[in-house]
């Protein structure tokens, strides 16, 4: 089976798991603002599922094959529309006064998720270190 | 874009959380200071406060779409302190006829202050004031590593 060719542009992945990441650490950092607040209910962030299924639209492209061996293109993948889910957990009780977060489960996707966040600034500035590196070798 | 949403929100949210915390530190505090205090102005003892919490949610309209998968007030950035309440409970009455404050049957109204629950309140809070110091610092080592791509 030959692996299709799918064009993703690598900065456009990088940009919204970044923003994706963002946004989980700004939902982490408002449910630990609210540790007591009474009746206040923790939300979640999910990305990556959705992410890599955005990745995997397999539509044929509209260019013709014409022999059958040929490898199969397919279209560009377009991110434009993703987003993460926010979801808000009203379902379970943590404490006594309504609240549900929890410190330690916090703290855990806090350090959890900066670690994320920076490989893949990593792995941005490795993008970008690429491309500067093409470009400099070129002109030699 | 205001300091309550983008990149830089995290640091508002976990100041609002800071300034939260530090104030019910604050009243902690004045609650134990006037644990013994039998007479103030309004008359009678001193009556134990406690701050409340509740959500603080950002006003801007450019969160409309973001606004509809949280909740209709908005995208929550932080916590606000909505005011500092009376404990209704009853004063704790220790009979001492020899008190300048003391009734005609002898009984001293002293304050509906338990020292050892407020001790555990301090504890709570002091808890929660680190937990936001470390997404605060979480934050800027972020912030500072998305400054960094492209170096």
């Amino acid at each position: 089976m030959v692996n299709p060719i799918t064009y993703i542009d690598p900065l456009a992945v990088l940009q919204k798991s970044l923003d994706a990441l963002a946004t989980q650490h700004q939902v982490v950092a408002n449910n630990l603002a609210n540790i007591d607040t009474p009746q206040f209910k923790r939300s979640i962030v999910s990305f990556q599922d959705k992410l890599k299924a955005a990745l995997n639209i397999n539509e044929p492209s509209p260019l013709w094959r014409t022999h059958p061996m040929h490898f199969p293109i397919y279209q560009q993948v377009s991110l434009d529309n993703f987003k993460p889910d926010i979801q808000t957990l009203n379902d379970t009780i943590g404490r006594n006064d309504g609240n549900n977060v929890d410190m330690e489960m916090e703290s855990g996707i806090l350090a959890e998720n900066n670690l994320l966040y920076n490989s893949m600034s990593d792995v941005t500035s490795r993008y970008f270190a690429n491309l500067r590196h093409a470009i400099s070798e070129g002109r030699q | 874009m205001g300091a309550l949403s983008g990149v830089f929100a995290p640091f508002s949210i976990t100041a609002s959380a800071l300034t939260a915390e530090r104030l019910r530190m604050d009243v902690i505090s004045n609650n134990i200071a006037n644990a013994n205090t039998t007479r103030t102005i309004q008359g009678g003892p001193y009556i134990r406060q406690r701050v409340v919490f509740a959500p603080r949610f950002d006003p801007s309209p450019s969160f409309a779409p973001l606004m509809s998968m949280m909740t209709p007030e908005g995208l929550p950035v932080g916590v606000r302190v909505v005011g500092i309440q009376k404990d209704p409970s009853a004063p704790r009455m220790v009979y001492d006829p020899g008190h300048p404050d003391a009734n005609a049957e002898g009984y001293v109204a002293y304050p509906n202050v338990n020292t050892v629950n407020e001790m555990v309140d301090m504890i709570s809070a002091t808890r929660a004031y680190e937990a936001n110091i470390t997404v605060f610092n979480a934050t800027k080592s972020m912030a500072l590593q998305a400054l960094n791509i492209g170096k």
